[in-house]
């Protein structure tokens, strides 16, 4: 069983030193650089579009009509929400779980009751698997390059499954274009550390046979985000088991088309809240990590639940800006939280009756 | 007068070697790597009188190569990572290297199926040795989730802790 200080040994191999540094320094430093100049070339195009967008739309958009638009629930904004992970033979003792859902993806575990997770599942739409070769006994990458992969290559299409004998890992594509990875740790832990017997090479294929994906099922969200200010859309949701009995679900929303989180909002069970405000409304504490300059943070009344709205309010390294939003918007989002109420299914972590407390 | 801000050119120079191979470990493609870095020294360069003035200006830097690996756009224009086993070049004590060789290079296949955001919190934690809360500051999220992030990597990676890996602040 690898340890920690392999799994160092392995990153410091990664290391390369095939670069051309001095060449990447010159083309990095020299204001003539083709990529400096289509950036430069672009700002000003950009920046003119803007204006006349924001022209375009100041005759629409008033404070009111953005105050009175309505709900978005998370599971209808932008989210990976037709193909969705469903397993047929889920082995005794276990259970299943979603891990969380983005835009391009779904993970879903299958675990113990002391939270071990001893099947990965994983659907996406973008990366094509890891290929093992059989004639060789090597793994290597199925698909080079990053442009122009045909999704309906005669060697992915229909659902032949196959697999990874290297990383215990199964992984086919769907002719419909999706990836599926399912893996099986040899050696599963909770998050308490106690080990978990593995499921054996036939169980693992058995799931496998069994997983599919389930267009009808909703997006599994306990929360609905009620509000978001104008710009923002969420564009992911996770749900965590941390330790037995407890779990985080974390919402990342982005402004526009933004790559830095811009919002996080975390609902924990059984977890206090970072600004300590026991059964308190809704407040602005500061937040003693370093992470960012403020958070938002409420107890729910059961006491054993909390939800926390981390924002950025300056600049996450260079792709983008914070959201300096004021608190007020802040405290509207929090108070636009509900846990999700159309959905009946079972596995839905918090049942839907339970409330806010303002 | 003495300027307060060092060259930008100076700086490139002296970090280039370090961010490189963090960029190395971080997106496991070494072009893909290069061409990040050569974006951010640009995007730096352009703001230099500020970043230059920053306390740990090459720890902004980092955060920076990190963003743009987890970004959305660079992950839509991505496919997986193409690190070739035999780039790697396995160090062991001797004892049964064969053992070794082929749990280091599992070890090495499943880092390649981890999630950006949960490699790079077991970059940041494993190879670059930084704290959660400048983990967090990396990936701009909170430390619980940075928590989260290496401990579901880890029983990906099937990987061993030699230290707590979760030890959430209420607990």
């Amino acid at each position: 069983m690898p340890t920690t200080e392999d799994l160092r040994i392995v990153l410091r191999e990664l290391e390369c030193d095939r670069h051309d540094l001095a060449a990447i320094l010159a083309a990095s430093t020299k204001a003539s650089h083709p990529r400096l100049r289509r950036r430069q070339r672009a700002i000003p195009a950009v920046a003119a579009a803007v204006v006349v967008l924001l022209v375009g739309s100041l005759a629409y958009v008033s404070r009111d009509h953005i105050d009175s638009r309505p709900a978005a629930p998370v599971g209808d904004v932008n989210l990976l929400d037709r193909y969705l992970i469903k397993v047929g033979a889920v082995p005794p003792g276990l259970e299943f779980a979603d891990l969380g859902v983005t835009t391009t993806s779904q993970s879903a575990a299958l675990m113990n009751s002391d939270g071990a997770q001893l099947v990965e599942i994983q659907l996406d739409r973008i990366n094509p698997p890891v290929h093992y070769e059989p004639n060789t006994g090597a793994t290597s990458i199925s698909v080079a390059g990053e442009a122009g992969y045909d999704w309906t290559s005669p060697t992915y299409d229909g659902a032949a499954k196959h697999q990874d004998g290297t990383i215990e890992t199964i992984s086919w594509v769907t002719g419909a274009g999706i990836t599926f990875r399912v893996m099986g740790p040899s050696a599963p832990q909770g998050p308490d550390g106690r080990s978990a017997q593995p499921l054996t090479h036939a169980q693992l294929l058995a799931v496998a046979d069994s997983v599919s994906a389930d267009g009808n099922r909703p997006v599994r969200t306990p929360l609905d985000v009620g509000y978001l200010p104008s710009g923002y859309h969420v564009v992911g949701v996770s749900t965590t088991p941390t330790t037995p009995g407890q779990t985080e679900t974390i919402v990342d929303v982005v402004e526009g088309s933004g790559a830095n989180v811009a919002l996080q909002i975390m609902l924990g069970t059984d977890i206090t809240p970072a600004s300590t405000n026991d059964r308190q409304p809704i407040t602005a504490g500061a937040f003693t990590g370093s992470y960012s300059p403020s958070a938002v943070s409420t107890l729910l009344s059961d006491g054993q639940r909390s939800i926390e709205v981390y924002y950025n309010a300056g600049e996450l390294g260079g792709t983008g800006t914070g959201t300096n939003l004021p608190i007020d918007e802040i405290t509207r989002i929090v108070e636009g939280l509900r846990f999700a109420s159309s959905s009946t299914d079972s596995s839905t972590w918090f049942s839907a009756a339970d409330v806010l407390i303002h | 007068m003495e300027q307060l801000t060092p060259p930008f050119e100076r700086f490139a120079a002296q970090i280039l070697p370090r961010l490189m191979r963090f960029a190395d470990v971080l997106t496991g493609q070494h072009q893909l790597a290069e061409d990040i870095v050569q974006d951010v020294l640009i995007r730096t360069q352009q703001r230099w009188e500020r970043i230059g003035s920053l306390d740990a200006p090459e720890a902004y830097l980092r955060r920076m190569i990190v963003n743009d690996f987890v970004s959305w756009r660079r992950r839509l224009a991505r496919a997986t990572p193409t690190v070739v086993l035999e780039d790697l070049d396995v160090v062991t004590d001797g004892a049964d290297f064969a053992t070794d060789h082929a749990q280091r290079d599992e070890l090495a296949a499943r880092l390649r199926t981890l999630p950006p955001k949960q490699r790079a919190a077991i970059v940041l934690r494993f190879y670059v040795g930084v704290p959660d809360s400048e983990i967090a500051a990396a990936l701009g999220c909170s430390e619980g989730t940075v928590r989260s992030h290496i401990s579901r990597a880890l029983t990906t990676l099937r990987v061993v802790a030699a230290e707590p890996t979760f030890s959430h602040r209420s607990l």
